[in-house]
Formats: C-alpha cells, structure tokens, sequence
C-alpha cells in the first residue's frame, strides 16, 4: 500500500466511481514535471518527430485505463505510478521509433542539458555570468554530460535522473525498478561510477572542471 | 549493511545535504567513512555535479 495523502486518496476514491474530473485534477497537479520526465528521456530524432505533449497525453489516456487495476492494488505513491507510465510510453516509442537502431542512437544526445546556452552554464558552473571563454568551457561541459547520459543503458540513466532530476528517494526507485532497496542502491553506485567513467573518457575531470 | 548499501546511504545524505545548500565537504564523508573514502572521493564529485545541472534544469531553466 502506498503513501497517497489524504486529500489525494480522496480524489482517487471519487476517480474510482467514475468521476473523470477528480482524475483529471489528479493529473494536473503532475503534467509539468511528467512532461520534463518524457522530454528528458526522448532521444532528439524521436523528438523531432513526435511531441512530448503527444507522450503526456497518451500517458494520461493509459492511465486512465489502467486506474481501476491501480485503485485495487495502489503499489506505488499516484506520482511514481505515473512517473513509472511515462518512463513505459518513452521506451516503447523509442522501440516503435528507432527499433534496431536503438543501440547506436543512444549515443546521439538526449534533451538535457542544453547543449549551447551559456545562461545554463555559468549558472551551474558559478552562479554568475561568463565572460565569453568561460561560456564557451561552460558550454563544452553541458555538451559533455548530455553525451555521457545518452551512453548509459536506460535503466542507469533512469536512475540517475530519478535520484537527481526528479528527486526521487533510494526507495522509490526500488519500487519503479521492482526490485529490493539494496539491489536498487548497488544499480544506482554502478550507474554513477559508469557515468564517471564515461565522463572523464569525455575529458570532464570532475564538478566544474574540463581538461 | 553491505559497502554498497552504505555507500548508497551516504551518497543519499549528501545529496540532500547539496539541495539543502549545506555544501558538504566530500573529505568529512572521506574522513568518517575510511573503508569507503576512495570510493567517496571518487563517486562524489559526480554526484555534486548531477545536482547542479540537473536541479537547476529543473528549476525550467534549461530548454526542455
């Protein structure tokens, strides 16, 4: 059983008699971060094709249809179980979408970061503006992190981008994974030691820093 | 508790702590963790990295 709030729980309970609204206010309260979840994960030639609002309105749909099966076993918090939705929708695109290819493309860049904007990086770096030769460094390491998280399999990008994009807990991501607390924190320690490896093979040495 | 799952715990609490604005110092996990200080010292500085782009991207700064 799950840890919905209360005042969740009751939206659920009216969803459950067939009330559409309550659902839909359910929802709404999520479709800006699901929305950021699927475009994270979208590889950029899906993308171009296909919307992320596309994605968010199927995940909506599917949900909906799976609601009275969710309302009966409620495995997971609604935002995880919707979160879990999302993550499914992007997969199964990208198999519609890039099928043999998939393995190759994932070494094209996902979304994130921004890939250019110098605004995003002197604010990750430092927090202030850049003169011109830092933007372009800045930029550089933005590029570079983008390209490590398209080289990780979905599954250690996935937690990596749960545990620090989405801000999800240690045992969240054991309950979208189905796996044990331990299995999931063994995962998530290789996923960030490959995505190290992957980003000093890269030239980024550490936080802030390129060779 | 396995290395791993220590690991996992510490890095959780780090994170926290870098969202909190706290600024932890890898070197004190390093210190009070010596079984594991070459893994602290290695894993991280990833992870304060992770922090700043992500959570600043998340904040609808970036071009998602």
């Amino acid at each position: 059983m799950c840890g919905n709030s209360d005042e969740t729980q009751s939206l659920l309970d009216r969803a459950k008699n067939g009330d559409q609204a309550a659902f839909e206010a359910l929802f709404r309260r999520h479709q800006v971060r699901l929305l950021q979840t699927i475009a994270l994960r979208m590889d950029r030639r899906v993308a171009a094709r296909v919307d992320a609002s596309d994605v968010l309105q199927e995940t909506y749909l599917e949900a909906f249809r799976r609601l009275p099966r969710y309302l009966q076993e409620q495995p997971m918090p609604l935002y995880l179980w919707l979160c879990w939705l999302a993550r499914e929708k992007v997969l199964a695109l990208h198999r519609r979408h890039l099928g043999a290819e998939k393995r190759a493309v994932t070494h094209e860049a996902l979304l994130l970061p921004a890939d250019s904007s110098a605004t995003f990086v002197s604010a990750v770096i430092a927090g202030h503006e850049p003169s011109p030769s830092q933007a372009l460094a800045n930029a550089e390491l933005a590029e570079r992190l983008r390209l490590a998280l398209g080289q990780l399999d979905d599954d250690e990008r996935d937690l990596i981008l749960w545990r620090h994009f989405e801000q999800l807990s240690a045992r969240d991501t054991a309950q979208l994974l189905e796996i044990s607390e331990a299995a999931a924190a063994k995962r998530y320690i290789r996923a960030v030691e490959r995505l190290r490896t992957i980003l000093v093979g890269l030239g980024v040495s550490g936080p802030g820093q390129v060779r | 508790m396995t290395d791993d799952s220590l690991l996992g715990q510490l890095a959780e609490e780090f994170t926290r702590r870098v969202r909190e604005g706290t600024h932890p110092a890898i070197e004190e996990y390093a210190r009070n963790h010596p079984e594991l200080a070459d893994c602290i010292r290695e894993l991280f500085p990833t992870l304060m990295f992770l922090e700043r782009v992500l959570t600043w991207d998340r904040a609808g700064h970036g071009r998602i």
